[in-house]
Order: structure tokens, then C-alpha cells, then sequence
């Protein structure tokens, strides 16, 4: 089943670089800089499902006490940090094009940042916690109560910035740009699902190595 | 309702005789005003428009240091072991502990608003400054005593705690900046009542949260 | 398992920091109106060089975790066959 799934990645990402960067056509004001969009988009939107999933695992695992919801919490949460960086970094390279700066404190950018913070205290709260079932109940705490936070976080900046923003100060009017042709609209969704496929993939692998590793421990506390 | 008097007394009664949170905090916080002060030196003819900014960051630093006290006090003697064996709902627990560390915090407030006031040279003694500030500190007590319980039990938790809170009070320091600058500059009510209402829903939904989480924090 | 996540934070850390010359790369002259193709490529090379990096890193990461796990697994059976023996 994995070696399928990785197989009909593998084509589906060729094909998706194919898209994105040789099919479908530059914008009007980004010109090739457009092309960015293609693997920005769908490595935030991936972020926030692996988040979502986080967030679901937690309440399974604190509700049903199964130990394999926090595992799947774990991996999901490590593969979101490693999207979420990803997203901060193409973001912002993204936003040198398009609006002139590195960054800009806008609700997205800064909602990105602080669930990027969000869950990098995740991954140290999972190394310095106590072992076994207290640790992962730590985590699946600051697992809900960190996704309940990000809608928070995102109303409140929006809240404080609507008077408008101070960017693209330099005077660039790529400030917008609108998914222009069909090419382009296809190429958006081919990416988001090869990258959903990928994050898939990732998710599965990294939850078997986490059985295993879990297994290996017990039976070393058992028998050693 | 009585357990939870009873806590709450209790930790009163520890730190009126003791005296070992709220005044290591308060000079704590007040030497962050002071730091603060110092480095906004050169720009003296900012400092109205920061003024709100280094209040609550002084108030967040103080607040993270106090939460993490309440705690370790409680471990140090092992109160948290008698707290935990008596017949109580960890709700209790958690609304006793959350309502002291409220209480430290809102005096420790009140002490340094008329510092700041007079360091600044700006009239903070406005009603929509104290609304903000006690809900703001409602904010950070519900959710800081349920991470501080966390970081309890947790390697490198002077350093955890921090990295734990200060990401999800960002809509809470936030609301509070935005809500005090409103009244600084003369706006009637209406300026700081959406941050207030931000405010008063982050204090719902966490103390809720809080409330429903704590027992499976504490839990051995 | 605590080892895990501590080591991959100095990864994601260390991916910052190698996207850095990409970023300086990037540098140039700010656009006005219309982002010249030959401006907005390496941007385009950047996201894509680091977006790769990064998933080959975690794919190494991985890929070091599995052979760590197979070593736990080989001395786990060599300590039980022992065991069964005495």
C-alpha cells in the first residue's frame, strides 16, 4: 500500500514540477515570480492540516486513551513544523516579489509565526516532558489549547490592521495578483493535492517508525 | 465553593506571612520598566506612543516569573501532594490556583501603574486601562496555570514556561497594547471596547479549557 | 524518543540558516510595477532549492532513525537469545 502511495507521489510530484514550473504561464505583474505561489500555497495549507490533525489526536488520545493517537500527534506534529518553516521561508521570499519587504505584519504572516512558535514549543514540550503517559497528556493539552489559539491570534491581528498596512512602500503595484488562467487554477490544485499526497506519505512513515520505536522501548523495559 | 475559598485562603495566608511572590515579582517588573526606560532614552519623544507596549511587556515578564512561583512553592513543601489526595474535583484545584495567581498578579498591577504613570508622565489611571488590565490578567492566569502546572514536572522549565505562554497570550498582549493606547490618546469607550471584548472571549474559552484540561495535567 | 525531537530541531534551525545564502542571492533592486522575469528567478530558485533541501533532510533524518531502530532491534533479539540460553 506505502510503495504504491509512494510510487503514485513520486509521478504526481514530477508532473507537478512540470506544471509549475514550464506549463503554466507567468503573471501579469509577478511575472515568473508567480511560480513560488505553487509551492507556497500548498505547503501552508499542508501545515495546517498536519496542525488539525494534532489537534484531533489530542482529543482522541485524551479521550480515549489509545496510545497510538499520540503518536500519530507526534509525527503529525513534527511534519507540520518542518512545513510550517518551509512556509515561513517561500512566504517570504513570495513577499519580497510581490510587496517589496522580507516581512510584513499582516494577520496571515503573523498568525503563521506564531503557530510556527505554537508548535516548535510542541516538539520541546515532547523532548523535556516526562516519559510515558504524563508527557503525552502535556502534549495533547498544549496540542488542543494551541490550535484553539490560531483563530484567536488571527482575529485579533486583524482586528489591530484595519487601518491599512505600510507595505509595498517601494511603489510595486504587484501587490495582487489573481490566478489569471485556467492553467494556472489547474496547476494550484495539481500542487496542493501532490503535496497533501506527500505530507500523506510522510505522516504514515514516520507513524510506523514511531510503533516501532515505542515497541522496542517496552520490550527493552520489560525484559532488560 | 468552599474547597475553593479554602485554597484560595490559603495561598492568601502563605503570601501575606511569606511575602515570596509578589514582592520578588513586583521589583522584578519594576526594574523591566526601568531597563526599558533606559534603552527608549535617546527617542524620549516616543515614549507616548510605546508607553502601552513597555507596560505590558513589563507586566507579561513579571506575570510568567510569578506563575512559575506559585507552583514551585507548592511542589518545594509538598503542598500539591495534599491538595491532590483531598476530596476535591480538580476544577477546584485549578480555579483556586487560577484565582490566586490573578490575585498576585492584579497587586503586583496595581503597585506598578502609578510608578509607570509617573515615570512616563502619562495619566494611566483611566477605567478602560483597569477593565483591560484586569481582564488581560485573567487571560494570563487561566492560561498560565495550566501551562505552569505543566512545566512543573519538566526538564528546562524556567525556559519552557516562557516558550509555552508567551505564543498564546499574543491575542491577550495584544488586545491589551492596542486597548490602552486607545484610551492614551483620548478615545472614548468605544476605541477599547472591541479589545475588550477580545479579551473577555480568550478569558472564556481558556478558563473553560483550563477548567476541562487541568486534572490531566496533574494527574500522576 | 526525547532524543528525537531534539534532534530535529537543530534541523529545522539549520535549514534557516542554509536558505540564508539563497536569500542573499535574492538581494537586488527593488521593482517598480512589473517584477522583471530575470528579478524574479531566483526567487523562484530559491523556494524551490530550499523546499527540496528540506524534505531530503527529513528523508536523511529519517532514513538515520530507521538504521538506529534496527540496531535497538538486532541487540534486543541478541539480549533475548541470550536470556532464552541461560
Amino acid at each position: 500500500m506505502l510503495s504504491y502511495l509512494i510510487v503514485l507521489g513520486g509521478a504526481l510530484m514530477v508532473a507537478n514540477l512540470f506544471l509549475s514550473l514550464v506549463w503554466s504561464p507567468p503573471d501579469v505583474n509577478l511575472t515568473e515570480g508567480v511560480r513560488i505561489f505553487y509551492f507556497h500555497a500548498p505547503v501552508a495549507w499542508v501545515s495546517f492540516l498536519a496542525f488539525f490533525i494534532v489537534f484531533v489526536a489530542s482529543i482522541l488520545y485524551l479521550t480515549r486513551k489509545e496510545q497510538r493517537w499520540d503518536l500519530l500527534a507526534n509525527a503529525s506534529a513534527e511534519i507540520g513544523v518542518l512545513f510550517a518553516t518551509l512556509m515561513l521561508i517561500s512566504g517570504s521570499l513570495f513577499a519580497r516579489i510581490a510587496w517589496n519587504v522580507w516581512w510584513t505584519w499582516d494577520p496571515r504572516l503573523t498568525t503563521a509565526l506564531i503557530l510556527w512558535f505554537i508548535y516548535v514549543g510542541y516538539l520541546m514540550l515532547r523532548a523535556y516532558a516526562p516519559q510515558g503517559a504524563q508527557g503525552a497528556r502535556y502534549a495533547a493539552v498544549l496540542g488542543i489549547i494551541g490550535f484553539v489559539d490560531v483563530p484567536i491570534v488571527y482575529f485579533s491581528v486583524r482586528l489591530r490592521t484595519l487601518h491599512p498596512r505600510p507595505i509595498g512602500t517601494g511603489g510595486a503595484e504587484a501587490d495582487t495578483f489573481n490566478l489569471a488562467s485556467p492553467e494556472m487554477v489547474i496547476t494550484l490544485v495539481l500542487s496542493v493535492l501532490t503535496f497533501t499526497l506527500l505530507f500523506a506519505a510522510l505522516l504514515w512513515l514516520r507513524y510506523r517508525m514511531k510503533e516501532v520505536e515505542e515497541a522496542t522501548e517496552r520490550i527493552r523495559r520489560d525484559y532488560a | 465553593m468552599r474547597a475553593l475559598l479554602s485554597i484560595l485562603w490559603k495561598d492568601l495566608l502563605l503570601e501575606i506571612r511569606t511575602k515570596e511572590t509578589v514582592t520578588p515579582v513586583l521589583v522584578f517588573a519594576l526594574l523591566v520598566v526601568v531597563i526599558f526606560d533606559f534603552a527608549l532614552e535617546p527617542r524620549r519623544d516616543l515614549i507616548v506612543t510605546v508607553a502601552p507596549g513597555v507596560l505590558w511587556a513589563s507586566i507579561t515578564f513579571a506575570g510568567v516569573l510569578g506563575l512559575s512561583r506559585t507552583f514551585t512553592l507548592e511542589q518545594e513543601r509538598g503542598g500539591l501532594q495534599g491538595l491532590m489526595l483531598a476530596p476535591i474535583g480538580r476544577e477546584v484545584i485549578y480555579l483556586g490556583k487560577f484565582l490566586s495567581s490573578f490575585i498576585f498578579m492584579l497587586a503586583v498591577e496595581a503597585a506598578i501603574l502609578p510608578v509607570f504613570s509617573a515615570i512616563f508622565n502619562l495619566p494611566f489611571f483611566l477605567p478602560q486601562v483597569w477593565v483591560q488590565a484586569i481582564l488581560a490578567t485573567l487571560g494570563y492566569a487561566a492560561v498560565g496555570t495550566v501551562f505552569a502546572a505543566m512545566s512543573l514536572n519538566t526538564r528546562a522549565r524556567d525556559i519552557m514556561l516562557p516558550v509555552l505562554f508567551f505564543p498564546i497570550v499574543v491575542p491577550v498582549l495584544m488586545a491589551a497594547v492596542e486597548g490602552t493606547s486607545a484610551a492614551l490618546r483620548g478615545e472614548s469607550w468605544s476605541g477599547a471596547l472591541r479589545w475588550i471584548q477580545l479579551t473577555a472571549a480568550f478569558d472564556i474559552i481558556f478558563t473553560v479549557l483550563g477548567a476541562m484540561t487541568f486534572g490531566l495535567v496533574l494527574k500522576e | 524518543m526525547p532524543r528525537l525531537t531534539t534532534r530535529f530541531l537543530p534541523l529545522a534551525l539549520a535549514l534557516l540558516a542554509w536558505s540564508l545564502p539563497a536569500l542573499a542571492l535574492a538581494q537586488g533592486e527593488p521593482p517598480t510595477g512589473q517584477v522583471s522575469p530575470e528579478r524574479a528567478l531566483p526567487f523562484v530558485f530559491a523556494v524551490f532549492a530550499v523546499t527540496w533541501a528540506a524534505f531530503f533532510g527529513y528523508a536523511l533524518f529519517m532514513a538515520r532513525r530507521q538504521r538506529d531502530l534496527q540496531r535497538e532491534v538486532q541487540a534486543l533479539r541478541q539480549m533475548l537469545e541470550k536470556k532464552g540460553k541461560e
